[in-house]
């Protein structure tokens, strides 16, 4: 994951505090191992201050979106049980307050941490 | 305006209460006249009747109260139907959860069960029809409650609308009486059987990847055959396609069930079950039908990983009951 895709990802989880953020994340996978690239912001989102969601059917057909990454406006990263009920494409990447790099965890469909690195 | 004999006594508390209202007024200024004149070192302060104005005002407040008791639910169906449409409500009723009794000079008849908001319509349906208000008994031993209205015209409506209905002979009654009424009042009429004696259970079907919420929507559990094969085809006539089941251990008896989703969106439509009814046994005890089924249909395609999520879903879908959950369905939510 690049540092300045992350850092726009970030700033928009400040902007919306406490409020959550949500974006898709567009890259690409290539085995065991993803490449994060941009993160888009999902038409017509909802940013509330328990839940973040989009209406599914206004997504574009777009195979290069491989996940969603959100905000939760405390400190804790892990995935709730809606997160998991409602994983969509390969990995999750949720960012805790304050958000920073440190804050940030990513998750494979089952809930399971993945590492990742940013160059 | 025309004023009919079920709005009389609630004129009569509204009287009251504006004629006490006006006599506090009155009392108000004539104590205020009489200390102005009377204001020097000598004036003697007459006593205000506090109590006896508090008095007629209270009086009037539970008067009115009281006799403008009645279930919202009957109020709206008493705007809607008339005299013989509510009789077929009533009918419905007894014939699903009550029982009568016409022996030894004594006409009564009973309701039981354990909704509190049941038998609130039922003693507000009996108030509309025979302008008696029977009141509503908690036995604690059984954890619910027991209504009695003693009235011969209510036993002789009810023994000539079907007369099997009859607890200790143990005769089938009709509900034709109902069958023969329009759309309207055979919809309402779906309606209150089923929260008399209609269940809602979601349960969880194992699927190729993970969990789902299957709904399913009853009515009865031995009801006599004659009688289960009429509630079908008061369903049917309301586009409700319940199948009619039967259990090996209760012979002559039956009970209808469905799993179909349609039917049971068609049946929430309808208005579903009577408010405030609630589900008596299982994982659900004491949530509101309506919310169960709401919420069970609402999350019905999803697939879940684990049972418990499944569960955690439908609780939050009870929970949320008042929002509309389809507008939630077609979208992506992380919390």
């Amino acid at each position: 994951m690049g540092r300045d895709v992350l850092e726009t990802f970030l700033e928009l989880c400040r902007e919306v505090f406490p409020r959550e953020n949500i974006m898709l994340i567009r890259g690409k996978v290539k085995g065991d191992r993803a490449e994060v690239n941009e993160f888009l912001i999902p038409p017509f989102s909802t940013y509330g201050e328990g839940f973040s969601s989009f209406p599914t059917h206004m997504m574009p057909f777009d195979l290069s979106i491989i996940g969603i990454a959100h905000s939760h406006p405390s400190d804790n990263n892990n995935p709730s049980d809606e997160d998991l009920n409602n994983f969509y494409g390969r990995l999750m990447v949720i960012a805790a307050y304050p958000y920073n790099a440190k804050t940030v965890a990513a998750y494979n469909s089952k809930g399971i941490k993945i590492e990742f690195t940013v160059v | 305006m025309r004023v009919n004999a079920a709005h009389i006594p609630r004129l009569f508390g509204l009287a009251l209460l504006l004629f006490a209202a006006v006599e506090a007024v009155q009392m108000t200024f004539s104590i205020e006249g009489e200390l102005i004149s009377e204001c020097g070192p000598g004036a003697q302060i007459h006593q205000v009747p506090y109590g006896a104005i508090m008095l007629q005002i209270s009086g009037a407040v539970v008067l009115g109260s009281l006799m403008s008791y009645e279930s919202s639910y009957v109020k709206n169906v008493a705007r809607r139907f008339n005299a013989c449409d509510l009789k077929r409500l009533f009918l419905g009723m007894v014939v699903t959860g009550g029982s009568v009794y016409n022996s030894g000079g004594k006409y009564c008849i009973r309701f039981y069960g354990k909704d509190h908001a049941l038998h609130q319509v039922f003693s507000a349906l009996s108030y509309e029809l025979y302008r008696i208000l029977p009141s509503i008994l908690y036995i604690p031993e059984r954890g619910s409650y027991m209504c009695q209205l003693y009235c011969k015209d209510a036993v002789l409506d009810i023994k000539e609308l079907s007369p099997g209905t009859n607890a200790r002979k143990g005769e089938v009654p009709t509900i034709e009486y109902i069958l023969e009424g329009d759309w309207s009042i055979r919809n309402e009429s779906m309606r209150v059987i089923m929260s008399v004696s209609g269940w809602v259970n979601p349960s969880l079907k194992r699927t190729g990847s993970g969990y789902s919420v299957t709904t399913k929507i009853g009515l009865g559990s031995s009801t006599p055959v004659q009688l289960n094969e009429e509630y079908q085809i008061l369903a049917e006539s309301l586009s409700l396609k319940l199948r009619s089941y039967s259990d090996s251990r209760y012979p002559d008896t039956a009970y209808l069930m469905t799993y179909d989703r349609d039917s049971c969106r068609t049946f929430l439509e309808m208005g579903g079950f009577v408010e405030d009814c609630t589900v008596k046994k299982g994982r659900y005890a004491g949530k509101e039908k309506n919310a169960v089924l709401k919420a069970s249909l609402a999350i019905g395609g999803i697939c879940f990983e684990t049972p418990s999520s499944a569960d955690n879903a439908v609780e939050t879908g009870i929970r949320n009951s008042n929002f509309e959950l389809t507008a939630l369905l077609g979208r992506i939510m992380l919390g």
